[in-house]
This record gives structure tokens, C-alpha cells and sequence, in this order.
């Protein structure tokens, strides 16, 4: 069947709610992040933000997100990005540490499950 | 502000320790000046308004100062003279790191549009933090999902 000008004005309603959906992640992630940066002395901190400074350094502006099958590239708003890159700095480091590989003098935030980031 | 230069981004421990006696030195400098301008201009003389309280604030300051000061001169002559072996090898290979945050990143990189593969974004940031790596066996704390 072809497309009619409706279904292109639902594709960008759904890729709005595709970045809504990434922004409210986000926040999540960046909540996630200080856990983490909160259990760090200086010197690891500073590591972790070399290592969300590399990653930043080679995004583009834009994301990418999934609509139906296919994937839209869309700007997000605010920090999102950065709250996502900082989240993910975070994250590579502590899988370091599940690894037994040790950032700096990273520790585990005590309250917080290292796999999936509930409650202990 | 002036451009930093790759000398003032060098983080070696020799140039740590340059910088740390430095700053010392500033440090105990900026003390002494602050002594002395509670002295009048002929330097005998205490100022109007002084306080013998102020004083013995800056001389233990001063004392502590010094203190520091000798301290980093002490560690900065060991890194000079070779004491301190400072490292120049990572004590865990780059590759074994860059094996990992490939890995790592597999999962993570959902909306994010890098300008690189992942491979090379592993190389960049495992290059970035080879020297702070170390092998430790932390125990990570788990739900009782991932018990």
C-alpha cells in the first residue's frame, strides 16, 4: 500500500517519542553516573572524564533512533547526550573492574548492584 | 589564559613532582609576603592594627609550608636521581584493556552516532588510561538477582 502524508507525520511523531523516550533515559543514566563518580577519589574521577572525553570527542551531534524497523536520526535536547556519554564513561570503567582491571583507584559505590544498578 | 603546552599536560611522576615543589615554593613565597607586610617600611616596626594572633596564624602556616616544601623537594631529588623508578610501561597490556571496553561497548553505543568503530574507539580511550591500569580483585556488590 503507499504512503500517505499521514503515515509520514506518524513517523515523526514516533521519532519524537523515540527521543522523549532516550532524553528520560538519560536522566536515568546521569543519576546512575554520580553513584559512580560519588564513590571515586580525584584522581579516578579525573580518569573517568578522560575517558567520557575521548568518547565525546568522536560523536557526531545527531543520534540515531529505532523507529519500527528502522533507525532515524534525530537531535536530542539538553544534556541527554552528555548525561549518556558521562553514563557510559562509567560504565566502561566498571566493567574494567568486573574484569579485575583497575582504573586509577576506581571502588564499586557500595549501596548499588554493580551488574544492573538496583539496590544491594 | 595562556595555551597549555604538551609539557604542562605531561603527567609523569617527575613532572608531578616538578610542578608539586613548584607550587610549594609559590606557596611558601606568597606566606612570607603576607608576613611581611605586617611589618611597617622599615621592617622593624609591627603595622598599626596588628594583632599578635594574626602573626602566630601566618608563622605556623609558614611552618607548615615548609614543611611541605622540603618534603617535595626530598621526593622530587629521588625521581631526578632515578630513586624512584618512575614507570614507563603500563602493568597491564593496552591490548588486554582494549579487548575489554570492545566488549563493553558493544551494548552501550545504541543511539549514539560515533565517528569511529568501536575498535578504534577502544584503541583511543585504552591508549588514554593504559598508565592508571592495574590489575585488582575488587569485589563488586550484587542484587540478589545477580547473586
Amino acid at each position: 500500500m503507499p504512503k500517505t502524508a499521514t503515515d509520514l507525520k506518524s513517523v515523526d511523531k514516533l521519532t519524537d517519542e523515540a527521543v522523549e523516550m532516550f532524553e528520560a533515559v538519560a536522566e536515568v543514566k546521569a543519576e546512575l553516573a554520580n553513584a559512580v563518580l560519588e564513590a571515586q577519589d580525584a584522581k579516578t574521577k579525573a580518569l573517568i572524564l578522560i575517558v567520557a572525553s575521548s568518547l565525546r570527542s568522536r560523536l557526531s551531534d545527531g543520534i540515531k533512533v529505532k523507529v519500527g524497523r528502522s533507525h532515524i536520526d534525530a537531535m536530542a535536547r539538553g544534556k541527554a547526550i552528555e548525561s549518556t556519554v558521562l553514563w557510559m564513561a562509567t560504565e566502561l570503567v566498571k566493567d574494567l573492574a568486573l574484569v579485575g582491571l583497575q582504573v586509577g583507584n576506581f571502588q564499586f559505590p557500595s549501596d548499588v548492584c554493580a551488574i544492573c544498578g538496583g539496590d544491594v | 589564559m595562556a595555551k597549555k603546552t604538551a609539557e604542562d599536560l605531561a603527567t609523569t611522576p617527575l613532572t608531578i613532582a616538578e610542578r608539586h615543589h613548584t607550587a610549594c615554593q609559590k606557596k611558601l613565597d606568597k606566606v612570607w609576603a603576607e608576613i611581611d607586610a605586617m611589618f611597617d617600611k622599615t621592617g622593624d616596626n609591627l603595622r598599626k592594627g596588628f594583632k599578635m594572633q594574626d602573626l602566630d596564624k601566618k608563622l605556623a602556616e609558614h611552618a607548615r609550608v615548609v614543611n611541605e616544601l622540603m618534603s617535595a623537594a626530598v621526593t622530587l631529588q629521588r625521581y631526578q636521581r632515578g630513586d624512584i623508578p618512575a614507570p614507563t610501561e603500563p602493568s597491564v597490556p593496552e591490548e588486554d584493556v582494549r579487548a575489554v571496553l570492545i566488549a563493553s561497548l558493544d551494548d552501550k553505543t545504541d543511539e549514539l552516532q560515533f565517528t569511529v568503530n568501536n575498535g578504534l574507539l577502544a584503541s583511543a580511550i585504552a591508549k588514554a588510561i593504559r598508565m592508571d591500569v592495574t590489575e585488582a580483585n575488587l569485589t563488586p556488590p550484587l542484587c540478589e538477582d545477580h547473586r
